[in-house]
């Protein structure tokens, strides 16, 4: 241990080791399946073909001792701020901070960021938690109370803009793309204070109590700064885009308008089953050797705008239900797979019988039972099991978001105008019309780039949270499939191509238990912890 | 016959060879006035002159049965004495010393060499189960070389602490790992120590000792021994998984419940039902295709011992090959051992003894793992085509996992050779000069033993029939784990020991006092060296070797380690007349798993025993019906200090890592990986032995002149600061990475019993039958438990051994049931698990969950044995068995599911034995109930044995004897549909490799 702390190189590994706690492309590294899926199929974004009922949550089946994926989620996260406590109560008497006090001032803020992460992952997950910035020892009482939201949330932009401080000025790109800006602290903050603000922690709302209430006056002035104060930075900015494959294009590398990701490496990494992770094995059609883990929903497919920036519904949109997928907006072609469209230069077939993406495609059932795959963060010009993507990172803060941050928390506080403003830029880049709605209308619009432009990067799960969209939560996966048939009505490739469906695929439930996950039945053994509201 | 004096010849033998010196006298000959006697000489001849055909000689020698045997008119008789096992002067081998049998205080039991040569399972250990109380062994699967506790586990007298039950090992006088692939031919002596018997072995101690000696020459003649045993073995039970119209109902079954689209339709289930269109609608069972039914195996020795008053040796050599079961022959083990003790007589004073043996094994594996190849055994749907008629094989599961190729070199191989070399240098030298009785031993035995791993990964083509081309098109399949591409891997790891001991000896008897003892340190230095490199995208699979791999993605790895014990131990031991006898044993151990100041430990013991029936008061019993009657008890205290190293200190680990536990991190607009440093434990500087408080009660006991021969022992065990991590106390959010803590009390008891009887009659037929006990007990007095654990789940107080599980009341059968019922799971249907609310709140939560004090360790286990020999016949069976086990059988899965699912409630069956349909980790079926939990108990006719032994008139120049003999033949227990000997069904991942039914025949050989 003296040796660690007196190089600084291997100091700073400690800190590396503690990155681990950033989201990727799964929901969780200790859980077979979701090492490979995220938290996608827990919102309406998509289902997830094999154990859906897994998520648990969706079925309104979740325990405190049957968290089913969620299970490691707690435990994950603490692990990493044990390791953070350890680090931030040691180093300031270190060796190291004598001899390298501008990389360990680095450090700490590093730290400190991915610190105040995990505690801003648990308390939109669990409302408030036990809060500590010490390390335990053995000999310790165990019987830690749960700290409030707000006092979570105090704790996490404390340390957020400590963080600030101590981080060097400017993006960190190169060699050190991945490691924890400014940007990043503020992306952070800006994120924490527009949830909190969110409907979900007003008093008023159940459930309410201090474990899940925010309760301050300027919460939207401090969300719109918080965003503001990045905007300002003016280190980032949004990549142009002219076509669908541009938009695809941009995910598949480090860019202008990425605040903060978590870098993945083309190597075959030595810890096992680790490539088969990445969303190439993962979520590529079967035909295409994948494993289309991840089925994106009818539900979600059917709310993209149409080209013309109308929703399917509304009058004079031009939406033909005998050839659904034409004429919408670019990001539907950049996102989603779908019959007909063109991967890896062939034309998917999801038809039976015998289609390249059909049910009795060879090999396992890996067929997309809603009809639908993901494109985005999908890379064509890999060999699947062969190679990966040279240099695909895993979005954690996207300037776009901040954009939206900001238009939500804007329109809050009644400033609509700067509020069109910011999520024009967003809706605007991917080549919609000019919003120009107000009221309702307006909010509904940015929430529709939110759960646009955020597609896949884990923000819909808590955002329909924070919005309170229990009819959301609560509405049924619905899918089509495909099918080809003779003049005699028989099955036959040959034939002409119909649609079945839409057709019901999971019956979700919602109640308002589900706005949180329980508290770990273990740990309330343990530790006595207050259980959380309904469970 | 007549009154005409005649003479008779022959040899006398026992199992090993001639015997010297065995007395012979014609019965009643001394009275008469005139003693007719004779001994056999150098090379087991003897003659002797009877008085006429009807005479009766008495063969005697000291540690053998005596024999009376009818003349009956011939004038050759050959004759093999067994040796008597409970005759009082028999030297058992016990720790770092050897005892008469009439002179032993502590609890011992020993299997003789000839019982263990009768074993013919692949891995030994597994047939030494039932034959001795207190050595209880599960033969947990019959995997070719493993050795490991997937194949068997061994516990003496159960199980007394919390962390790590093995017992320690001894060969020849140094600590080993394992014994299970020793050529049963090699070994002399195994010895089985209980209680302050093995006080000896100090820290290591707690859990008993098993000591093993090979043999070594007798002085006579070269004696050649040759022994063949020739197997067919198949698993005893085969999982039999559903047929495809089982499979597609049950599967419909799981949709309609979860309100996913249905898999199949009605008229594909019938469709499969029928069986018509094997290529459409086909029903593969995948066991069938990759497994077949029987295997063979084959052990040959030969063996040279003999020697004169200078030099003894015994020299052997031993080849064993044992196929797998896979169809395709990929799987298979192989071993040769040479082995040569010599001992040495250089003087009056100094004898040496120079031991070399060599174990050179070689197993061969298909290239993908054996667990991959289970899983896709049994989760691969029957509805897929496993071989066209063509022969091409089938696209089967995920990229082509077609069992039959996995489990085969289509996957590639994975070659591990292990070599063991082990060379022991002893002298033992007289100092009767200094004083009469006192003797100096010096050992020092250097063992090296290295595993040579290669991994190669290769992919193969499966095919898919296109019915619109009427091709089969081809596809490339792979093992997701490894890549589509080749790969190879190939790991060393070397192991070194050094082990050097002094024993000062000394042994005097005075008039009827014996005064024996030792002093004696020992002295284990060890290193080991592993190193593994990995390249892919080889250039083809004809070059399985590194350099023929590509620079991208290569990797290497290599760790080292040493370790050192330093112990010192004495004993002395003072008998009178071998009546009253008492043991003091005295160790101080110290060992580098532990921090200055906590190293050293000081392990005493103390044994008893009265020879009541040597009182005077006893003389007018002892030799009318009993023949010998010993009380013994023992108290000792021993240790363990079987943990992982090193947790005093902090340590961090750098790089690598697990999937849960990635110890790297990704950074870079090019990445690169960085790896990293955590924290992998809290350090606890006070950590310790864990500390055993044994004591026995013993009674030995022999009657009709030992023909019935007995022992009882009562045993009690405390075992205290066991060492334990506080996970079941310490919350998750603290984030401490528990160390072990002397922490948990355990109090475990129990009791054993061996009878056995041997006889025999005048006409020729000799007979023994007898059985063993053993039962034991376990509670738990401290140890780490959740704050406000409710008393349904709590452990203090209750056996070791447990599960937690939701109690339940049986299956709800009707929808009336359902609705009736007040507490339920939200959701609930007809056929669902009926759960019991344990703690009345109306709900079913996790907290109803109960714990069931059992487990797949027995409570009680016993054999019982018995064989007769006439003529040249002999015949012997083992019947072996437990009771107080349960085991887990449970599948939690997607895909194929076992048969026995089928019997399952639906509409149609409301009485069905399971549950209705259900998916992988089902809320309302797949969590742990007792449900799946069975009844393990069992009684296994464990082996029987035909034997015949060819006479001497028919072949003079050598003895043979020739058998059959069978292994685990029949099975009687309530499980059926698995075998009850595993300690888990669950999934693919634990039951993988059944345990094996086998049938022998061979021949053994002596000249």
């Amino acid at each position: 241990e003296a040796d660690i702390y007196s190089n600084v190189d291997l100091t700073q590994s400690l800190v590396d080791y503690t990155y681990n706690v950033t989201e990727n492309w799964g929901l969780n590294v200790d859980v077979w399946w979701t090492r490979r899926i995220g938290i996608e199929n827990a919102s309406d974004e998509a289902w997830f073909h094999f154990v859906p009922q897994n998520y648990r949550i969706t079925r309104g089946q979740i325990q405190p001792n049957n968290m089913g994926f969620w299970t490691q989620k707690w435990r994950q996260y603490y692990r990493y701020i044990g390791t953070a406590n350890d680090f931030l109560s040691k180093i300031d008497q270190s060796p190291v901070a004598q001899s390298d006090p501008e990389r360990v001032a680095t450090l700490k803020g590093e730290m400190k960021y991915l610190r105040a992460n995990a505690y801003a992952r648990l308390i939109n997950l669990f409302g408030g938690v036990p809060l500590f910035d010490t390390p335990f020892e053995l000999t310790d009482d165990f019987n830690v109370p749960r700290a409030s939201y707000q006092e979570c949330v105090d704790f996490i932009v404390r340390e957020l803009d400590e963080a600030v401080t101590l981080l060097p000025e400017g993006p960190r790109n190169g060699v050190e793309f991945g490691r924890v800006s400014r940007g990043a602290c503020l992306a952070m903050k800006s994120r924490v204070l527009l949830y909190a603000a969110s409907e979900l922690h007003d008093p008023s709302t159940v459930p309410n109590g201090p474990l899940y209430d925010y309760n301050k006056p300027d919460k939207w002035q401090d969300a719109a700064d918080a965003a503001k104060a990045l905007i300002d930075l003016d280190q980032y900015s949004l990549v142009p885009v002219e076509t669908a494959e541009d938009y695809q294009q941009m995910f598949l590398s480090p860019n202008s308008e990425l605040i903060f990701a978590r870098p993945f490496s083309p190597d075959f990494p030595n810890t096992p089953n680790d490539f088969n992770t990445l969303p190439d094995k993962a979520q590529s059609p079967v035909g295409a050797g994948g494993w289309g883990l991840s089925n994106p929903t009818h539900n979600f497919v059917q709310d993209f705008k149409m080209a013309n920036g109308l929703r399917i519904d509304d009058a004079g949109s031009g939406y033909d239900d005998d050839d659904l997928y034409a004429n919408r907006e670019l990001r539907f072609y950049a996102n989603i797979l779908y019959q007909g469209a063109s991967f890896k230069g062939a034309e998917l077939e999801y038809w039976s019988p015998g289609g390249t993406e059909s049910r009795e495609a060879p090999g396992p059932n890996h067929y997309a039972a809603t009809g639908y795959n993901q494109r985005k963060f999908l890379d064509e010009s890999i060999v699947i099991d062969q190679e990966q993507s040279a240099n695909r990172p895993y979005p954690l803060a996207r300037l776009p978001e901040i954009y939206l941050n900001y238009a939500e928390a804007l329109y809050h506080l009644g400033r609509e105008d700067e509020a069109r403003t910011y999520v024009n830029l967003v809706a605007g880049r991917v080549g919609l019309p000019a919003i120009t709605t107000t009221g309702e209308a307006l909010l509904e619009d940015i929430r529709y780039e939110r759960q646009m432009e955020l597609f896949l990067e884990g923000h819909r799960f808590f955002d329909t949270r924070r919005w309170m969209m229990a009819d959301k939560m609560n509405e049924d996966i619905m899918g089509v499939q495909w099918e080809k048939r003779n003049a005699a009505g028989e099955l036959d490739p040959d034939g002409t191509l119909t649609r079945l469906g839409p057709l019901l695929i999971e019956d979700r439930m919602f109640a308002p238990t589900f706005y949180y996950l329980p508290i770990p039945f273990a740990e309330v053994e343990k530790a006595g912890l207050e259980q959380n509201f309904g469970y | 016959t007549g009154d005409l004096p005649a003479t008779v010849t022959g040899t006398v033998t026992d199992a090993d060879g001639p015997l010297i010196g065995v007395n012979i006298i014609v019965k009643g000959s001394a009275e008469a006035g005139g003693l007719v006697g004779t001994v056999t000489d150098f090379d087991g001849n003897y003659s002797i002159e009877v008085p006429n055909g009807d005479a009766v000689l008495v063969f005697t020698y000291t540690g053998y049965d005596t024999q009376e045997i009818p003349v009956d008119g011939r004038s050759v008789i050959d004759l093999v004495l067994s040796s008597n096992s409970e005759v009082l002067d028999e030297v058992v081998v016990i720790g770092y010393t050897t005892r008469k049998k009439g002179e032993l205080t502590g609890s011992v039991s020993s299997i003789s060499s000839e019982e263990i040569e009768t074993i013919s399972t692949g891995n030994i250990t597994k047939g030494m189960a039932g034959r001795v109380s207190g050595l209880i062994i599960n033969d947990r699967g019959g995997y070719p070389g493993d050795d490991s506790n997937n194949a068997v586990s061994i516990l003496i007298r159960g199980q007394a602490t919390l962390g790590n039950n093995s017992p320690l090992i001894v060969v020849d006088g140094v600590p080993t790992n394992s014994f299970s692939f020793l050529a049963p031919g090699d070994i002399e002596t195994f010895t089985v120590l209980k209680d302050a018997a093995a006080a000896i072995y100090g820290a290591r101690a707690a859990n008993g000792v098993i000591l093993i000696t090979t043999k070594r020459g007798k002085e006579g003649r070269p004696r050649l021994n040759f022994s063949t045993t020739n197997t067919f073995s198949g698993f005893t039970r085969v999982p039999d998984m559903m047929n495809s119209a089982q499979f597609a109902e049950y599967q419909n079954d799981i949709d309609a419940r979860e309100g996913n689209p249905l898999e199949f339709s009605e008229e594909d289930i019938e469709n499969y039902r029928s069986g018509n269109d094997p290529i459409n609608y086909p029903n593969t069972d995948w066991f069938d295709l990759t497994m077949k039914d029987l295997s063979f195996e084959t052990r040959n020795s030969l063996s040279v011992s003999g020697g004169g008053e200078g030099v003894k040796y015994f020299v052997s050599g031993n080849y064993f090959n044992q196929e797998g079961l896979y169809k395709s022959d990929a799987l298979g083990f192989e071993q040769y051992q040479l082995r040569s003790n010599i001992d040495v007589t250089l003087n009056d004073h100094i004898k040496i003894g120079v031991d070399l043996s060599g174990i050179q094994g070689q197993r061969n594996e298909p290239g993908a793992p054996s667990n991959v190849i289970h899983k896709a055994l049994q989760v691969t749907e029957p509805t897929r085509v496993g071989q066209y008629p063509n022969g091409l094989f089938g696209v089967a599961g995920e990229n082509g996992t077609n069992p039959a190729l996995l489990a085969s070199n289509a996957s590639g191989f994975q070659d591990r050779r292990n070599t063991e070399l082990r060379a022991r240098f002893t002298t033992s030298i007289d100092l009767g000069f200094i004083t009469d009785g006192l003797s100096l031993a010096g050992n020092a035995t250097f063992l090296q033993r290295s595993y040579d791993t290669k991994l190669f990964r290769d992919t193969w083509t499966v095919y898919n029939l296109n019915e619109t081309t009427g091709e089969y098109d081809p596809i490339n399949g792979f093992d997701f784990n490894a890549g589509n591409f080749l790969s190879l891997e190939d790991s060393f790891f070397k192991f070194n020991e050094e082990y050097y001991s002094a024993q000062l000896n000394y042994r005097k008897e005075i008039g009827k006092n014996t005064i024996t003892g030792f002093i004696a340190t020992e002295r284990i230095t060890n290193r080991s060296t592993s190193f593994e490199a990995y390249k892919r995208d080889l250039i083809s699979a004809d070059q399985p070797s590194l350099f023929a791999g590509a620079d991208e993605g290569q990797r290497s790895t290599g760790v080292s380690t040493e370790s050192a014990r330093l112990n010192y131990f004495g004993s002395v031991s003072y008998n009178y007349d071998r009546r009253y006898l008492v043991d003091f044993t005295l160790r101080r151990d110290g060992s580098s798993n532990f921090a200055q100041g906590n190293r050293f430990g000081t392990f005493p013991g103390v044994s008893l025993g009265w020879a009541i029936s040597e009182e005077p008061f006893m003389a007018g019993v002892k030799g009318n019906w009993l023949s010998s009657l010993k009380l013994r008890t023992s108290w000792a205290q021993l240790g363990n200090d079987r943990i992982a190293g090193f947790q005093f200190l902090t340590q961090y680990i750098y790089g690598g890592g697990t999937a849960g536990n990635r110890n790297y991190y990704i950074f870079g607009e090019n990445p690169t990986q960085y790896n990293s440093f955590f924290n992998s434990n809290t350090p606890n500087p006070d950590i310790t032995w864990e500390k055993a408080d044994n004591r026995n009660f013993g009674i030995n006991f022999a009657l009709f002149e030992y023909k019935l021969t007995g022992n009882a022992n009562y045993f009690t065990q405390s075992r205290t600061d066991i060492l334990i991590s506080r996970n079941a106390s310490v919350p998750d959010f603290t984030a401490l990475e528990l160390p072990q803590e002397n922490l948990g009390e355990v109090d475990s008891r129990g009791f054993e019993l061996e009878l056995a009887y041997r006889n025999s009659t005048a006409g020729g037929l000799t007979y023994n039958f007898g059985g063993n006990l053993t039962k034991t007990s376990n509670e738990v007095v401290y140890l780490d438990e959740p704050g406000d654990v409710p008393a349904w789940r709590q452990r203090e107080g209750y056996p070791i051994n447990s599960f937690v599980l939701y109690p339940s009341d049986g299956i709800f059968r009707t929808q009336e049931e359902v609705d009736a019922a007040e507490v339920k799971l939200p959701g609930t249907l007809p056929g669902d698990v009926r759960y019991i609310d344990t703690d009345g709140d109306g709900q079913i939560t996790g907290n109803d969950q109960v714990r069931r004090y059992t487990s797949p360790t027995p409570t009680l286990t016993y054999g019982f044995f018995g064989g007769f020999s006439f003529k040249n016949f002999d015949v012997n069976f083992l019947l072996q068995g437990q009771g107080g086990a349960d085991i887990e059988v449970r599948y939690d899965n997607e895909g194929n599911r076992p048969a026995f699912l089928a019997d399952r409630w639906t509409p149609e069956t409301p009485d069905g034995t399971y549950p209705r349909a259900f998916g992988l980790d089902d809320t309302y079926n797949a969590r742990l109930s007792d449900v799946w939990i069975r009844d393990a108990d069992f009684i296994r006719l464990k082996q029987l044995e035909v034997a015949y032994s060819i006479p001497a008139e028919t072949i003079s120049f050598a003895a043979i004897r020739l058998f059959v003999r069978g292994t685990n033949l029949v099975t009687i227990d309530k499980i059926k549909d698995v075998d009850p000997e595993q300690s888990r069904y669950y999934n693919f991942t634990s039951g993988l490799y059944a345990p094996l039914k086998s049938y022998s025949f061979g021949a053994t050989i002596q000249l």
